[in-house]
């Protein structure tokens, strides 16, 4: 079926979908019994067919080359990564990549690339926890809108004093609204750090937006352990190419730690954090249904919109 | 000398198959001779005018005191299971197949899996593995016996002109045969642990782990031979016909049938039977003692014959021993049957021909019988407090890992407290992962062996669960369970639960009562019909409405017509229920789109599916907890196998959520082919099985379908596209742009003027058709278009 694909691909590339009829090679291959009764070449034949009218109803109506390639990316973004995207990146770049320059089709293939391999957004945590062995105090202080996120059996049942639901909440939220896909890992103790970093500094690298959830205990010693959240903010500020950094703050701004308690090496990233429009979730100790509404606001408003803007970009900066 | 496997004659030698290799004995021989040594032998026989040894290595022929292997280049060294010759062909069973050996070389067959038998029989030939039963047809291909369902046989055996296969359902526990009967396997004395079929006579016996059984007649009534059975002590474990009697192996020794009783061989007693053969006249019996032959002995004074019959017996016997030399055993062995039973029971005993110490047995075992029966029974007691105490127990399962197993690939579960879904198209193995799942979580070791891979060593299924908040581990490896908590109790519903629509009538179930709070899985696990339980639970209904004055106001009749009431938005009522006969009962019930009262039995399916299942959910909570009020708000864990079988899709949408309010503390475990079935889950509560290219994964999504379309699951969610064949065949044609107009013109023209033939009409209606079907499907094309534009604009909203 590789073949058929690639012939299909041909095809379609090099003309109308309502004018592939013409092509000799098309119709020895729709005609021939075999393959006409083939239900997995009739799939494949329309999927493609499909794929190249949306493309030419929705890249083929723009009138600058720009916008034509702002509305093949906008396209090939709503495919999930796999082959069918790259049906339609391969349609796209071969039916109009001939009339844009060098330096727009070198963009268009790198958004290709970048769509199918990044993720929305990379979330960054902790679950240090100054109480030790006592429930997290974000988990504490935010109780009631955990509860009405995750549900109150996942609130119950989970191991309270090791986790951040808070940072369970965001991401559930981010992947739920808008389908995104974000980087997430709840816990990774058991894995060796180096494994642990290079698989960071993997995703840090390949994300459109970073989530800081910010609290007070990234800032200080603890126990003499890694600090994995100072490390991730340091591999994004390493990136060359303008990523949008978005921080939540967990705890309340008049509870957060004082910049002479902050250690040395870490002052740059406070006074990072300190230095931007922060997003600021109302505490829910007890059940407040207003601040809860207003935290799914926040969510919405102060991060999701936040991220799905981040990778807008990629549209923005397609050249002239 | 280890475990003994088989003893066979071959070449006029006796040879033992045994866990540390081959021996052979001679006639005139007391102790036998290694032939292969150091490698495990299975199989041992005379093949093609040669002996052949078949090992965990591959096949060895022996060449006088040595060995060679054979056939390395066309076979390689697969792990021999049997060799047996039929039809001037040698079969080869394997680990991984069966294997042809003829004039022509070796052949690989269409047999697959782990032979563990092979019989011809009738002119056929049948091979048992461990995932079917084959039987070679008349065009040369195996064809297997069980179509829809893979069930692990592990033998075949002709008697009482039936063939009957042996099922090792569960760790030879559960054993199950099926009776073949015009080319279809019926499953028959399915309450029974069935370890051997043996016909002696006109008779034919079942030896089980409870006892031996005969069956009288064609129909096959069983007759539990009380009176035989009380004669034997231990475990049984084989049984054989020999000279027109029964002989018996079992934990406790070897016994002969004599009249109305079995008589254990002296010098057996230690001894735990496997097998016994008669070879070479006499008769042998080995095990994990090793190999012993029946001998004459002194020691038959023990019998308390008197002093005279012995000194006669004796007398002869030296004479004879003058007379004959060495050949004095072979010929008193002969003469054994021909000895009035008594006698016979004096004088013989069984002796070790090689035998393996008592302080080499594995530790496990025990040093002696005693302590392996004590062994067992003390196993069995902490199982069944096990289960006693998971019973009173809250328990919840966390997650489920399956590792380097077949199959699967690696995965984790994370399950939810109250619903958890598992969709995945046919073929995906979403029973196969629950059955293996529920063994697991039963502690079957047998049952949840399937997808264990022989070579692999680090495969497992780990289950994490809470027992009353407290963290637990439930782990099964290649080797059995390394972590348990005992078996957890747990109702699971197979997709085969149909009430039986053929009569009218209720009658009592033909079977014992089933205890559903102990046994509310093995239907599942050993796939067995799941009517008697269904049988059970109207029969209760029935005996409920009399027992109570013949009231419809119950708990059991409010709860099913609320659960209909939310499902169907119409009226569902038990209207009438009549005793018929002594023992048998009619329900009748008005249902949706009924104007009058219908018997039970004409409801639709899907109305009977749904009764079913909340009814015997019901059920499995009272057997566990009582009928009390409140009842359907207690805890318990329930799978059910394709949830959505016979629903309507508006059903499909709406059962998940009545069941979540029903049965407010159950956490279920379903699989479902629709996706209409997740809509309104929350996440984590939904999971996929995924073709991936190292197998069939679990895929959790992590989001929820609250509020979703059937547009949405279908195409975004689930990215399915089954189109249908035919739209999808016309949509390529229409691309062709056949135009068809002028020639359906010139044939109307044609049969206006009543000149056409009745090939030109028959033309005339296909290209009619071929024009309606190309130009509905250039209108569907159109509108998957359009809706297709428009999605694509809303989502570009957000970007």
């Amino acid at each position: 079926m590789l073949d058929f694909r690639q012939t299909l691909l041909d095809i379609y590339s090099s003309r109308a979908a309502d004018d592939v009829h013409k092509s000799r090679k098309y119709r020895e291959m729709c005609e021939e019994p075999s393959l006409l009764e083939n239900s997995a070449f009739n799939r494949l034949r329309h999927r493609i067919d499909m794929t190249k009218r949306l493309i030419e109803s929705q890249v083929g109506r723009e009138e600058s080359l720009r916008a034509q390639i702002q509305a093949a990316l906008r396209l090939i973004s709503q495919y999930q990564p796999g082959c069918k995207q790259n049906e339609c990146r391969e349609l796209v770049r071969r039916t109009y990549g001939g009339f844009w320059s060098r330096e727009q089709l070198e963009y268009f293939n790198r958004a290709c690339d970048r769509l199918a391999a990044w993720s929305d957004f990379f979330l960054s945590f902790t679950n240090r926890n100054p109480t030790k062995n006592y429930i997290n105090i974000v988990n504490r202080s935010h109780r009631f809108f955990i509860q009405d996120v995750l549900g109150p059996q996942h609130y119950n049942e989970a191991n309270l004093s090791k986790t951040n639901l808070l940072a369970e909440v965001i991401y559930y939220l981010l992947i739920n609204y808008k389908a995104l896909r974000g980087f997430f890992c709840p816990e990774h103790a058991a894995e060796k750090s180096e494994i642990v970093e290079r698989k960071l500094r993997e995703a840090c690298l390949s994300v459109f937006s970073f989530v800081q959830l910010v609290q007070s205990e990234m800032f200080v010693e603890y126990d003499g352990r890694r600090n994995f959240s100072h490390f991730e903010y340091e591999n994004i500020q390493s990136r060359v190419d303008d990523i949008d950094l978005i921080f939540v703050l967990a705890e309340l701004r008049e509870d957060f730690l004082p910049e002479y308690r902050v250690l040395h090496d870490l002052q740059g990233w406070y006074r990072d954090v300190a230095s931007r429009h922060v997003v600021e979730l109302y505490h829910t100790v007890r059940s407040d249904p207003e601040a809860i509404d207003n935290n799914y606001e926040k969510i919405k408003k102060g991060v999701l919109r936040r991220v799905e803007r981040a990778k807008a970009k990629l549209l923005e900066n397609v050249p002239h | 000398m280890e475990f003994a496997h088989q003893v066979v004659e071959a070449g006029g030698n006796v040879w033992f198959a045994t866990d540390s290799g081959a021996y052979r004995v001679g006639v005139l021989e007391e102790r036998a001779t290694p032939i292969l040594t150091g490698l495990l032998v299975n199989a041992i026989s005379e093949a093609r005018n040669e002996i052949w040894i078949g090992s965990e290595k591959g096949l060895f022929q022996v060449e006088g005191d040595s060995t060679s292997p054979i056939f390395r280049d066309q076979i390689g060294s697969p792990y021999v299971t049997v060799i047996k010759n039929l039809y001037d062909v040698t079969w080869v069973g394997t680990r991984i197949g069966l294997i042809r050996i003829g004039d022509e070389g070796a052949t690989t067959t269409q047999v697959r899996g782990s032979v563990y038998d092979i019989e011809g029989i009738d002119g056929s030939v049948w091979v048992a593995t461990n995932r079917n039963a084959y039987r070679l047809n008349l065009t040369g291909e195996f064809s297997e016996v069980f179509a829809t369902q893979s069930i692990f046989v592990s033998r075949v055996v002709e008697a009482g002109g039936f063939v009957w296969l042996i099922t090792n359902a569960d760790f030879g526990l559960y054993s199950h045969p099926y009776q073949v009967v015009d080319e279809q396997a019926v499953p028959v004395f399915r309450d029974l642990d069935v370890l051997s079929i043996v016909e002696v006579g006109a008779e034919v016996w079942i030896l089980t782990t409870s006892g031996i059984h005969r069956i009288l007649g064609r129909d096959g009534d069983l007759v539990a031979a009380a009176d035989l059975n009380k004669t034997i002590s231990g475990i049984p474990q084989t049984a054989v016909g020999i000279d027109g009697q029964v002989w018996l192996g079992t934990t406790r020794g070897l016994y002969r049938q004599a009249e109305q009783e079995f008589v254990r061989i002296p010098g057996s007693e230690d001894f735990n039977v496997k097998g016994v053969a008669q070879v070479q006249g006499a008769i042998w019996a080995w095990g994990d003692r090793g190999v012993y032959r029946l001998e004459f002995l002194p020691a038959a004074a023990r019998s308390g014959l008197s002093r005279l019959t012995l000194f006669l017996v004796g007398a002869l016997l030296t004479a004879l021993v003058f007379l004959l030399r060495g050949r004095w055993r072979l010929i008193l062995q002969r003469l054994t049957s021909l000895l009035p039973s008594d006698l016979y029971d004096a004088l013989v005993a069984a002796i070790g021909v090689v035998q393996r110490k008592p302080d080499e047995l594995p530790g496990r075992l025990g040093r002696n019988f005693n302590e392996l029966e004590q062994l067992e029974q003390l196993s069995k007691k902490v199982a069944e407090a096990n289960l006693a105490r998971n019973l009173k127990a809250t328990l919840k399962i966390r997650e489920v890992r399956f590792s380097n197993l077949e199959f699967f690939a690696e995965s984790t579960w994370g399950l939810q407290p109250s619903i958890n879904i598992l969709l995945g198209k046919n073929g995906y193995g979403k029973s196969l992962y629950f059955r293996s799942l529920v063994a697991v979580l039963q502690n079957r070791r047998a049952a949840s062996s399937y997808l264990f891979p022989e070579t692999t060593t680090d495969a497992s299924i780990l289950v994490e669960l809470r027992r009353n908040q407290e963290s637990k581990t439930i782990k099964r490896t290649t080797s059995g369970f390394s972590e348990s908590i005992g078996p957890v109790p747990l109702l699971a519903i197979p997709d085969w639960r149909f009430v039986t629509r053929s009569s009218r009538r209720i009658t009592a179930p033909s079977q014992a009562e089933i205890d559903l709070s102990t046994h509310g899985a093995d239907h599942f696990i050993n796939q067995l019909p799941y009517g008697a339980i269904i049988d059970t639970l109207l029969y209760e209904i029935c005996l409920d409405y009399i027992d109570h004055g013949k009231t419809f106001k119950l708990p059991i009749f409010d709860f099913f017509m609320k659960i209909f009431e939310r499902l169907t938005d119409e009226i569902f009522e038990f209207y009438s229920i009549r005793r018929v006969g002594r023992s048998a009962f009619e329900i009748n019930v008005l249902t949706e789109g009924a104007s009058r009262p219908i018997p039970l039995q004409h409801a639709s399916q899907g109305t009977l599916s749904i009764l079913a299942t909340f009814g015997i959910i019901r059920s499995y909570l009272r057997a566990i907890f009582g009928e009390h009020k409140g009842l359907e708000k207690r805890p318990a864990f329930v799978v059910i196998d394709e949830l959505d079988s016979h629903l309507h899709p508006s059903w499909q949408q709406r059962l998940v959520n009545i069941m979540r309010d029903v049965f407010p503390n159950i956490q279920f475990l379903a699989s479902a082919h629709s996706p209409i079935v997740v809509a309104g889950c929350d996440k984590g509560e939904v999971a996929v099985l995924r073709k991936r290219a190292d197998g069939f994964r679990v895929e959790q999504l992590n989001r929820d379908f609250i509020g979703a379309t059937a547009r949405e699951l279908y195409e975004e969610i689930f990215e399915i596209e089954d189109l249908d064949e035919t739209y999808l065949r016309y949509s390529t044609k229409s691309s062709l742009r056949y135009d068809y107009s002028e020639r359906i013109n010139e044939l109307i023209r044609g049969r206006e003027m009543g000149d056409l033939s009745v090939e030109e009409q028959k033309e005339l209606d296909y290209l009619i058709r071929e024009s309606r079907l190309i130009r509905r499907a250039v209108e569907v094309r159109e509108e998957q278009h359009m809706a297709q534009v428009e999605r694509s604009e809303s989502h570009s909203e957000g970007v």
